[in-house]
C-alpha cells in the first residue's frame, strides 16, 4: 500500500492521511497493522489521563520540551469527547503545546472518541501504533479524563501518569479503583494554588492500602506545569519507570498489552458483528415490540434471543457472507 | 452516537496570537460542533504555523478569523502555502472583512467569507459540500 509504505519511509503528510483513513474506516485496518507490525516496538508509549482542567496538556507540551532537548522524537495523540447526540467534537488540546507546532521532530494528532468507551477512541490504540512505525521515540497519549473508567488506556500504555489538582481531595474518595490501580506515576498541577501538601497526603495513604501486581511504587511529583516547576522531575520518574519495565519484564509487559488489545478487539469486533446481524433479525424486531408494548420484561425477551437457534445460525451465515 | 463507517468532517480554526477578539471564533466552534463536525482549534504566531497544523491533522476546511487588517498578509501566505503541499482543504475566513476585499481575496483562493450578520447554517452548509 503506497501510503504505508511512505509512511515508513518518515513522509509525515502520508502517516496524516493514513491516520485519516483509519478514523474514516476508509482502509482495511488489520492489513495496515499488520503491515507495520515489524515496524513498531521501538517507540515508548506515555497516557496522560486526570479530570478536565488538571493541566494535562500544559504538561504534555512542557515534557514534550524536555524530551526534544534530550535528542528524543514525540508523537502526541489528544482524545476529546465526541458528542454522544450529534457526533461533534471539540478538539482543544492543542491551543497549549503551539511551542511545537513548527518542529518536525513532534507530530501532533487530535481525535475524538467517536462512539469509543473509556475515554479513548476505539482508533486511537491503532494511531498510537502508526506513530510507533513512524519511528517517534515517545508516543504520549492524552485523554479525556473523568477519572475512573479510563482502564483502556492502560491497556496501550507502558507508564500511565495521573494528574490531579490539589482540593481535588474528595476525588480520592470516589477514584478508589480503575485509575488509581493502575497509575504509574502521580503529578499533582498547580501547586501554587495551595493544599497540595493534604492532596499528596491523601493519596499516599490510599496508595498504602492498594495492592499492585508488581512492586513499583508510584511517586507522587508536585509540579507547576506552566511554568514548567519540576517538569524534569516527571520526566525522570519516567525514565525510572522505564528501567524498572526493562530490568523486570518488559517484554512480557509489552506482550501483554498486546493480549488485552486482542482481546478488547475480539468482544468489539464480535460485538459489532452480532448488532448488525440482529437489526435486521426478525426474531429480535418481534421481540423488540413485545418489550414495547410490556407483553415481556426485557431479561426473558433477551433469554429467548440467545437461546434461539435461528439467531446463531443468523450470526454464522452473515460470516459465511463475509 | 457511534460515528463508525460515517466520514466526519474536520475543520481547523485559526486566530493570530495578536489578536484578542476571539468572540466569533469561539461562537463557530461551538456551531460547528453542534454540527457533528471535528473542531480543531489553534493560534498562531506566524502562518506556517496554521500550514503545519493543517497537514498533520488531516482537515477538510481551514477557517481563519480577523478582527482588523491581518487578512491582507496573513491570507495570501496561507493560500499560497496550502497549494505548496498541494492540500485539498477548503479555505474560509470570517471576522471583520469590508465587502471591497472580498474579491481580492476570492481571487487568492478564499472560498467562503463569512462575517456578522450571517446566518450560521451558511457556514455549515458551505462546509457540508465538503463531503458532496
Amino acid at each position: 500500500m503506497e501510503l504505508v509504505r511512505k509512511m515508513l519511509g518518515g513522509d509525515a503528510d502520508a502517516l496524516s492521511q493514513l491516520i485519516g483513513a483509519v478514523e474514516d474506516d476508509l482502509i482495511n485496518i488489520s492489513e495496515i497493522m499488520s503491515k507495520i507490525h515489524q515496524n513498531t516496538g521501538h517507540g515508548y508509549y506515555i497516557g496522560i489521563t486526570g479530570p478536565p482542567g488538571a493541566g494535562k496538556s500544559t504538561l504534555i507540551d512542557k515534557l514534550t520540551t524536555v524530551m526534544r532537548e534530550e535528542g528524543h522524537s514525540v508523537g502526541i495523540v489528544m482524545v476529546d469527547p465526541s458528542s454522544h447526540i450529534t457526533g461533534g467534537a471539540l478538539l482543544g488540546d492543542r491551543v497549549r503545546m503551539q511551542k511545537h507546532y513548527l518542529d518536525e521532530g513532534v507530530f501532533m494528532r487530535s481525535m475524538g472518541t467517536r462512539g469509543g468507551v473509556g475515554g479513548l477512541s476505539r482508533k486511537a490504540r491503532a494511531v498510537v501504533r502508526l506513530l510507533d512505525a513512524f519511528k517517534k521515540d515517545f508516543i504520549l497519549v492524552e485523554t479525556t479524563g473523568v477519572g475512573q473508567v479510563e482502564t483502556d488506556i492502560c491497556d496501550i500504555s507502558d507508564t500511565n501518569i495521573l494528574v490531579l489538582v490539589p482540593n481535588a481531595g474528595d476525588v480520592i474518595q470516589a477514584m478508589k479503583a480503575g485509575i488509581m490501580e493502575t497509575a504509574d506515576i502521580f503529578v499533582i498541577n498547580k501547586t501554587d494554588l495551595g493544599n497540595a501538601d493534604n492532596l499528596a497526603v491523601d493519596l499516599s495513604l490510599a496508595l498504602e492500602q492498594q495492592k499492585r501486581r508488581d512492586n513499583w511504587i508510584p511517586p507522587i511529583i508536585d509540579v507547576q506545569a506552566s511554568n514548567s516547576l519540576r517538569v524534569q522531575q516527571v520526566y525522570e520518574a519516567i525514565q525510572l519507570h522505564r528501567k524498572f519495565l526493562d530490568e523486570g519484564l518488559f517484554l512480557q509487559h509489552r506482550r501483554r498489552k498486546g493480549v488485552e488489545d486482542f482481546k478488547k478487539l475480539v468482544r468489539e469486533e464480535l460485538l459489532d458483528r452480532f448488532v448488525t446481524v440482529l437489526k435486521n433479525n426478525q426474531k429480535f424486531k418481534t421481540n423488540l415490540d413485545r418489550v414495547e408494548r410490556g407483553e415481556i420484561d426485557p431479561y426473558s425477551a433477551c433469554a429467548e434471543i440467545l437461546n434461539s437457534v435461528e439467531t446463531w445460525e443468523a450470526l454464522r451465515n452473515s460470516f459465511s457472507n463475509k | 452516537m457511534d460515528t463508525r463507517g460515517k466520514r466526519t468532517i474536520r475543520v481547523l480554526l485559526a486566530k493570530s496570537d495578536q489578536d484578542a477578539h476571539d468572540r466569533g471564533l469561539r461562537y463557530i466552534a461551538g456551531v460547528l460542533r453542534d454540527a457533528g463536525m471535528e473542531v480543531i482549534l489553534m493560534r498562531y504566531r506566524i502562518c506556517e504555523e496554521v500550514v503545519s497544523v493543517a497537514r498533520q491533522e488531516n482537515v477538510d476546511v481551514v477557517g481563519m478569523s480577523f478582527y482588523g487588517s491581518g487578512y491582507r498578509y496573513d491570507v495570501p501566505a496561507v493560500s499560497m502555502s496550502l497549494k505548496e503541499h498541494n492540500l485539498t482543504a477548503k479555505f474560509i475566513i470570517g471576522g471583520t472583512i469590508p465587502r471591497e476585499d472580498w474579491p481580492m481575496l476570492t481571487e487568492m483562493g478564499v472560498e467562503g467569507i463569512f462575517v456578522p450578520g450571517m446566518k450560521t447554517e451558511e457556514i455549515v452548509e458551505c462546509i457540508r459540500q465538503v463531503r458532496a
